[in-house]
C-alpha cells in the first residue's frame, strides 16, 4: 500500500536527493523551492535502468522567487530526483508517495 | 529571470514560479513554437498545419467560395442552398420582362435577369384577343425568340 509523506529542509550546495524510488515505485507529487536571495535551481533525474542522469530543468531565479513543481514524477526502484542550488538557504518542501 | 529547461523550453503547466509577492511570474517568449500532429479543425503537423473545412477535406467547400470573387466555383458548388436576406426571408429573384403584340396575340415573357432571349427558360404568356371581351391566356416555356411557334397550353 502506498504511503504518502512530506519532507522539507535546506538544499545542500553539493546537492540533495529529494526522493528515491522504492520496490513498488515512488511518485513525486509536489516540490516547492524558495530562497530569499537570488538563486539557481537545477533538478536532475537518475534512471537506474540506464545508469544515466538527465537534467529536467535549470532555473535562474530572482530573490524571493518560489518554484512549485506539480508534475507527477514516477520513479522506479533505484531511480532518484536530485536538486542543486548555488546559494545556501534554498529551502525545499516535497510531497510524495512510496510503494 | 530566465526559466528554461536544457532544450530551451519554457515551462508552463505543472511548474509555476511566483515572486516574493506571491504573484505568478511571466517569462519572455511565452513558450516555444508548437510542434507535433494537429487536431480538431486542423490537420497535418505543426508548425504548418492545414485547415479541415466543413466538408471534411483540406479544400474549400461551398461556404468558402465567395460569390463575389469566385462565382463559377460558387455556382458549381451549390446543390441546395437557401439564401436569405438580412430580414431572414428569401428574396424574390429579379425578373426581366419582354412584351410583344402580334395580332391577335399579346405575348408577355419573364425570365431571370441576365437570361438571353434565345434561352429556353422564358415563361411566356400569350393572351388571345380573338374573341372580344373574352381573352384567353395560355402559357408556354421556351425561348423568347421562338414565342410565335411555341405550343401554349
Amino acid at each position: 500500500m502506498a504511503s504518502e509523506y512530506t519532507s522539507q529542509g535546506e538544499i545542500a550546495i553539493t546537492g540533495t536527493v529529494l526522493l528515491t524510488g522504492v520496490r513498488n515505485g515512488s511518485r513525486m507529487i509536489t516540490m516547492r523551492f524558495s530562497n530569499p536571495a537570488a538563486y539557481t535551481l537545477q533538478l536532475y533525474s537518475y534512471k537506474s535502468s540506464t545508469a544515466s542522469t538527465i537534467q529536467i530543468y535549470d532555473f535562474t531565479l530572482d530573490a524571493g522567487d518560489v518554484v512549485t513543481d506539480s508534475f507527477a514524477y514516477l520513479l522506479e526502484e533505484g531511480d532518484y530526483l536530485e536538486v542543486f542550488t548555488d546559494v545556501a538557504g534554498t529551502e525545499y518542501y516535497v510531497r510524495c508517495f512510496e510503494g | 529571470m530566465q526559466v528554461v529547461d536544457k532544450t530551451g523550453n519554457i515551462f508552463g503547466i505543472g511548474i509555476e514560479i511566483t515572486g516574493p509577492d506571491g504573484k505568478p511570474k511571466t517569462t519572455g517568449g511565452g513558450g516555444g513554437a508548437p510542434s507535433g500532429p494537429a487536431g480538431g479543425d486542423l490537420s497535418g503537423t505543426y508548425p504548418n498545419p492545414s485547415v479541415v473545412w466543413n466538408n471534411g477535406t483540406g479544400t474549400y467547400d461551398l461556404l468558402y467560395y465567395p460569390l463575389s470573387s469566385n462565382p463559377a466555383a460558387y455556382l458549381t458548388g451549390i446543390t441546395s442552398l437557401m439564401v436569405t436576406n438580412a430580414l431572414g426571408y428569401t428574396p424574390a429573384p429579379t425578373y426581366q420582362r419582354r412584351s410583344d403584340f402580334v395580332n391577335p396575340y399579346q405575348y408577355s415573357g419573364t425570365a431571370v435577369v441576365g437570361t438571353i432571349d434565345s434561352s429556353a427558360t422564358w415563361t411566356i404568356k400569350r393572351i388571345n384577343f380573338t374573341t372580344p371581351g373574352s381573352p384567353i391566356t395560355q402559357t408556354a416555356v421556351g425561348a423568347w425568340t421562338n414565342r410565335l411557334s411555341l405550343i401554349y397550353i
